[in-house]
């Protein structure tokens, strides 16, 4: 979608001819207001404004991940965001096309009575199969508005960007075909797989035409979108790196832990140690320098890397760390062998 | 900082009443809703940008009955921060 981009100053200009203020005190109140919003978030961390939303300051750990490209371990540094919750106003005025909508519960009969209007031929398998999971006993009692029938076509259109969601850590490429199969309407190239397909109501065909090809375009879309991120979580889809890595401790681990004894306490020596760091390969992305040798340990039967890294340095955040300064493409190490443990450094 | 605080501060910078300024947020919010839904995005300088992105629709689990939902597509509005304000903060 085309976005146009607007400028604080427009904004105050519109502002100034929708509510009769005089342009200049409309832009000083706008300047105002946001120069009092970044400088209360410094402060205080959250800041709530009646009307507007809410504005907070959160901190996200570190993460291990990998290189796309190389297939390296690599580490995503923690950071600061803002994030911006708008209040029920304006969520409601911006949901507008949207209000009439509201949840609905759906069940096995919902979805038979779909699939018994399927044009094109399914493998009608694949229907049920996602869906097998929760199995209510008895059929709740269809309602027969309009918002019901718009919203099994859409059930079925955009439950497979859904199942897609679910599985994208797993293989894609079900789902994708799926994606590809809903859009009956619009030629696609995306996969092959042939599942659902687009049922419509006969009697409200034409209208609903138009809607589903929209959403059809946008569905393509995502789809295109999914399938370059699911390329991405194929290759880290046999490791539980990603799921494991959100329980690691959020803050990083205090310089003192990480120095052995000899090398503590003056700044001097915090910053030989970043000047010996350029001797050796480093991690991408990370917050820490490799600086040398800490200490070495053989690995015994029953002690993975990640539990050594907790015990040496507080955390399993550095298991990257170790694997670049041992040459290891995984962690996984074989009882007995030597592993060298490197002396860790924040970087500036 | 809570909204009678923040409205105070801003008040007491452009000198008007807090109620004034309130009411001023509250022309604000309807300003950046009236090009929101023109698809526009707002740009503040040094902060972020506030823009709005369509949900699909998707099916949910209800975790206390058990029952499969479906939840309707939406539109929703998203701040993202600038890269001198994320580097500014971190």
């Amino acid at each position: 979608m085309a976005k146009g981009k607007v400028t604080l100053q427009m904004l105050s200009e519109m502002m100034a001819s929708n509510s009769g203020r005089s342009k200049s005190a409309a832009e000083a109140f706008v300047r105002t207001f946001f120069a009092v919003l970044k400088d209360a978030l410094q402060r205080d961390n959250i800041v709530k404004i009646k009307g507007f939303g809410t504005f907070k300051l959160v901190v996200v750990s570190a993460r291990e991940s990998v290189n796309v490209n190389t297939g390296e371990r690599v580490s995503i540094a923690g950071y600061n965001k803002i994030t911006f919750t708008p209040d029920k106003s304006l969520k409601d005025r911006i949901n507008r096309p949207f209000a009439q909508f509201d949840t609905m519960v759906i069940d096995e009969e919902d979805i038979a009575l779909i699939e018994g209007k399927d044009i094109v031929a399914p493998a009608a398998s694949a229907v049920p199969q996602p869906r097998k999971q929760v199995e209510t006993p008895a059929p709740v009692a269809e309602v027969t508005s309009e918002q019901e029938e718009v919203k099994r076509e859409h059930a079925v259109e955009e439950v497979v960007p859904v199942e897609q969601k679910e599985e994208k850590i797993e293989d894609s490429s079900e789902p994708v075909g799926k994606i590809n199969e809903e859009v009956a309407e619009k030629p696609e190239e995306i996969a092959p797989a042939n599942n659902i397909a687009d049922p419509m109501p006969k009697p409200k065909r034409r209208w609903w035409l138009a809607v589903a090809i929209i959403f059809g375009a946008l569905v393509i879309i995502s789809g295109a979108y999914w399938l370059g991120k699911s390329h991405v979580a194929n290759i880290s889809s046999g490791e539980d790196i990603n799921a494991v890595a959100v329980d690691t401790m959020p803050v990083p681990v205090p310089t003192t832990s990480v120095l052995t004894p000899q090398e503590q306490a003056a700044m001097d020596s915090i910053a030989q140690l970043r000047a010996a760091a350029a001797k050796y390969e480093q991690v991408e992305g990370g917050d820490y320098l490799i600086a040398g040798l800490k200490t070495c340990r053989k690995m015994q039967s029953g002690m993975t890397l990640a539990r050594y890294c907790r015990r040496l340095y507080g955390s399993k955040e550095m298991v990257p760390y170790v694997l670049k300064y041992n040459n290891l493409e995984n962690e996984n190490v074989p009882v007995g062998k030597v592993i060298n443990f490197p002396i860790l450094v924040e970087k500036q | 900082m809570n909204n009678k605080e923040f409205i105070t501060e801003v008040a007491a910078k452009i000198a008007v009443t807090p109620a004034q300024c309130q009411k001023m947020v509250n022309e604000l919010a309807d300003t950046l809703s009236n090009t929101l839904e023109m698809d526009n995005e707002v740009v503040v300088a040094g902060l972020g940008s506030f823009e709005t992105k369509q949900k699909k629709e998707r099916v949910m689990v209800n975790p206390a009955t058990g029952n499969k939902m479906l939840v309707p597509p939406k539109i929703v509005i998203n701040f993202k921060m600038s890269s001198t304000y994320k580097n500014k903060i971190n």
